[in-house]
């Protein structure tokens, strides 16, 4: 019993340096939720069980045209300090890497393309407070249709 | 004696005359102008014999130094004195440089600084630079449209 209380100290650093550790995991890391959106003026198409975007992330896209926006998938992705890659669709794959607090290198591929190893989109996006990113271009498979992924960090 | 009656112009002309100045179109009319003016003939025998005064007792000015000397002497100024123009034509040419520099290098720094400021909050290196990019905070969202 006594060498359990002379123990004791050493238990408290232990469970110090476990809790310091793993924040500095979670500061290291930064959780997102990646939604791959298709904007358009049509109905949702029939047999597609899309879901429409939350009222709170289709007011960040007021600035563009399209009067509906579903999500067509959603991903959890984890930047960290290592290059992470999440399939959205055939077209869209992205890439997270952590490189400062807040910041994340995100990358987004068309593996369809002419070049798919070339980026069409590149930038450190900055996440500071919650803030989030819309990455969004014409469709190139509908006409007059919309795509985005939208970036959102996660709760 | 006074020649207050002649006008200035025409007692220089004289004067000219006198000194083998005078232009040979004027010669023709002042040395009639001597001849019927009185004053002007006056003046003009004035300034002859001044003139031939001048000329006689006049002394001769020599330079001490020998002529070798007196001329290297002058060489000198002006070699030195093309040295002092190139100097200031080479700090002109560097002072003309730096006025150009000086608008181009204010430009470059307020382009960095602008874009910075612009890009800054938002992130860095842009892959595409067909990116159009929207920022709302009150949305808490910045939209990149890929064109």
């Amino acid at each position: 019993m006594e060498i359990l209380y002379r123990l004791l100290p050493l238990r408290f650093a232990l469970l110090g340096l476990v809790a310091f550790l793993s924040n500095s995991v979670a500061a290291d890391e930064l959780k997102l939720n990646a939604l791959l959106v298709w904007g358009t003026n049509e109905l949702k198409p029939e047999g597609k069980d899309f879901k429409p975007l939350p009222e709170e992330l289709r007011n960040g896209l007021r600035p563009l045209r399209w009067k509906n926006y579903y999500v067509v998938k959603t991903e959890g992705v984890v930047a960290s300090k290592k290059v992470n890659k999440v399939v959205l669709s055939e077209r869209c794959t992205l890439t997270v890497q952590k490189v400062a607090p807040n910041q994340v290198e995100t990358q987004l591929f068309n593996p369809l393309s002419p070049t798919p190893n070339k980026p069409v989109f590149g930038q450190r996006l900055d996440f500071k407070d919650g803030h989030r990113h819309a990455i969004a271009g014409d469709s190139k498979d509908n006409w007059d249709d919309a795509w985005a992924v939208y970036l959102v960090p996660a709760e | 004696m006074t020649h207050t009656n002649m006008k200035l112009e025409q007692a220089l002309e004289i004067q000219a005359l006198v000194d083998g100045q005078l232009e040979a179109v004027r010669k023709p009319e002042v040395q009639r102008l001597i001849q019927e003016d009185v004053a002007a003939a006056a003046l003009a025998l004035e300034l002859s014999a001044l003139h031939t005064v001048v000329r006689t007792h006049e002394s001769a000015l020599t330079v001490p130094e020998s002529r070798e000397f007196y001329w290297s002497q002058i060489q000198r100024r002006i070699v030195a004195g093309d040295a002092v123009a190139t100097r200031k034509r080479d700090s002109g040419t560097i002072l003309g440089w730096i006025r150009w520099l000086a608008p181009a290098l204010g430009v470059a720094a307020m382009v960095v600084v602008i874009s910075r400021a612009l890009i800054g909050p938002v992130g860095g290196p842009v892959a595409s630079a067909d990116v159009l990019t929207f920022r709302s905070d009150i949305d808490r969202v910045t939209i990149h449209w890929i064109n």
